[in-house]
């Protein structure tokens, strides 16, 4: 180590930094790019019948190389802000091209089979971005969890009536394979954070940010899937009482026992690596909510009227939410990888901008004098990174102002003149922002 | 080297895309046959901008394919045809009024694509544009 430091000191004295840019500028640019890549899909999705179809789809193929260029370009210069926008953007170009195919060919294709193709397609954008995960991730696994749903839906490759016998449920028979697939498709996401953390390098936070939240919130739509599945069944059946052990063994099979095998293969994991582990308030929470489903199972067949419905209600629209956002935080914060602060701070500014969204001039010349009223305050303060969030914010309300999505058409256009227009105004205020402070400093 | 590799790779979506596009432009070039349609779900018609049809085999010429007969199974139970929003009122009342055609590509043991969509003998283009 002494013998490292001493053949480069600089590295000591100068490390690189993590992030080499302003995390509210890169996270303004990334929602600009997304304007784009959406004002992209909107003048496509417009359906332009006046221009040939071969020369919509030549333009297409003619707008992807450039843009697969343009991205190369900043590669090899290492124009890293440029990158990632034009990483972004090619992202959704190459969605919209997908739709413009599908368009003109009017094929019936489900979103599955676009969402697999687009993932197919785009994931060497991961390669020069590896932020872009956060948008790859969910494309390619709602398109992978949609795609096997209905892959054994469809063909029937797998039954599961060796359950149920009995002809009522013949229905169930398909969901309850269904139900199967959609649990271990939740579990599996959680299991590859979970062995990330393990195995990987946790300090990688741009793989393993995204692996969190989704894993986290997959947990949650599990469970509310869960219950939701529960009362639905519950409800459609509350005819025959007898049923309810065949119930219970089906929601016990297809959601309770994965969440427990996974749950428990992980905890003794995580044993054998000495770390703490979050799998025990798992398990535990299953378990209870096991109970909690069985419960509502029982009180939705035998008398559909009681209090005990009631008591359904609740647990569906309050209780099970809260207690599974709560497991969720607590999944937050047990890895600690989540600025939380960071976080709601960025909410609590876009709530602000949405409060003051009236397109009156009434309400955009306060929301102006704010924007520049927290500008001033940043400036006299010497937050610099305060004062490019007014100066944006200001730029934002205005595009509202002038907003039109009256059709597609203009709102591609809007969409794009927006996103282009925040995209230059954040590139201005990274090369010449600090000429302003520098002034001060003189001062 | 492995820069390069990279590089070239960010070409991949163009090469896929560009494959996917010149194996519907071949698909697409077989026979033609005429299958009538009528809407699928009258309630939700348009949805964006395009018609759900459902093909209606009673009303389909079968001499046209090669056995004479109808090859139901060789066609989805629906198809989706993408329109603009100028152009749905007419359709509407075009396809309700029951007088629409698919028109497809093909060919024995080959999937049917859609290469146009005839009201009362015309393509629907030519129609909406005799209309105005």
């Amino acid at each position: 180590m002494v013998q490292m430091t001493m053949k480069n000191p600089a590295a000591k004295i100068s490390p690189k930094p993590a992030h080499d840019e302003n995390y509210w500028f890169m996270v303004l640019l990334y929602f600009a790019s997304f304007l784009v890549g959406l004002g992209i899909i909107a003048m496509i999705a417009a359906n332009w019948q006046q221009i040939p179809n071969n020369i919509k789809l030549l333009g297409a193929l003619a707008a992807m190389a450039l843009n697969a260029g343009v991205l190369g370009w900043t590669v090899k210069n290492d124009k890293n802000v440029l990158k990632q926008v034009v990483a972004c953007v090619f992202a959704f170009l190459i969605m919209a091209v997908i739709g413009l195919i599908g368009q003109i060919y009017h094929l019936s294709a489900n979103i599955e089979n676009a969402l697999l193709l687009w993932s197919l397609c785009s994931w060497p954008l991961l390669l020069v971005a590896p932020r872009l995960l956060w948008l790859w991730l969910p494309l390619f696994y709602g398109g992978v969890r949609y795609f096997s749903v209905g892959f054994f839906e469809d063909f029937s490759l797998f039954s599961a009536d060796f359950i149920f016998r009995r002809p009522k449920f013949e229905a169930q028979d398909c969901e309850f394979v269904t139900n199967i697939l959609r649990t271990l498709s939740c579990l599996g996401l959680f299991v590859v954070y979970e062995i990330w953390h393990l195995k990987g390098n946790p300090q990688n936070k741009t793989i393993s940010r995204p692996l969190f939240v989704y894993s986290g919130l997959m947990m949650y739509f599990l469970f509310i899937d869960m219950v939701r599945i529960a009362r639905a069944v519950a409800f459609s059946v509350n005819a025959d009482p007898s049923l309810t052990p065949h119930l219970a063994l089906s929601l016990f099979g297809s959601h309770i026992a994965p969440c427990l095998v996974i749950g428990a293969a992980l905890y003794f994991l995580n044993k054998h690596y000495k770390r703490t582990s979050f799998m025990p308030i798992f398990l535990g929470a299953t378990l209870i909510e096991f109970f909690w489903v069985y419960m509502m199972v029982r009180a939705g067949m035998n008398d559909a009227s009681s209090y005990k419905m009631m008591f359904s209600n609740f647990s569906y629209e309050l209780v099970s939410p809260i207690v599974f956002l709560w497991i969720v935080m607590r999944y937050t914060i047990f890895h600690k990888t989540a600025a939380i602060w960071r976080h709601l701070s960025c909410i609590a500014i876009i709530m602000w901008f949405f409060i003051v969204f009236g397109e009156n001039l009434h309400y955009v010349i306060p929301s102006l004098v704010l924007c520049a009223l927290a500008a001033w305050l940043a400036y006299r303060a010497n937050s610099r990174r305060w004062f490019n969030v007014a100066v944006i914010a200001a730029v934002l309300r205005i595009l509202v102002y002038y907003s039109d999505v009256s059709d597609l058409m203009h709102a591609g256009l809007y969409l794009i003149g927006s996103g282009v227009v925040i995209i230059a105004v954040i590139l201005l205020l990274m090369k010449y922002g600090h000429l302003l402070w520098e002034k001060k400093d003189e001062k | 080297m492995k820069n390069n590799f990279v590089l070239t790779l960010l070409f991949l979506p163009v090469l896929v895309l560009g494959g996917a596009m010149a194996y519907y432009d071949y698909a697409t070039h077989f026979s033609r046959v005429e299958v009538v349609v009528e809407g699928y779900d009258p309630k939700d018609f348009f949805s964006g901008y395009f018609m759900e049809l459902q093909p209606n085999w009673d009303k389909t010429d079968c001499t046209q394919f090669t056995e004479q007969k109808c090859p139901t199974k060789a066609f989805l139970p629906h198809y989706r045809y993408y329109i603009n929003r100028e152009q749905s009122d007419k359709l509407t009342a075009a396809v309700n009024a029951g007088v629409v055609k698919l028109v497809f590509s093909y060919a024995d043991g080959r999937t049917p694509y859609i290469v146009d969509l005839l009201v009362d003998g015309k393509s629907y283009l030519d129609f909406v544009t005799a209309e105005k």
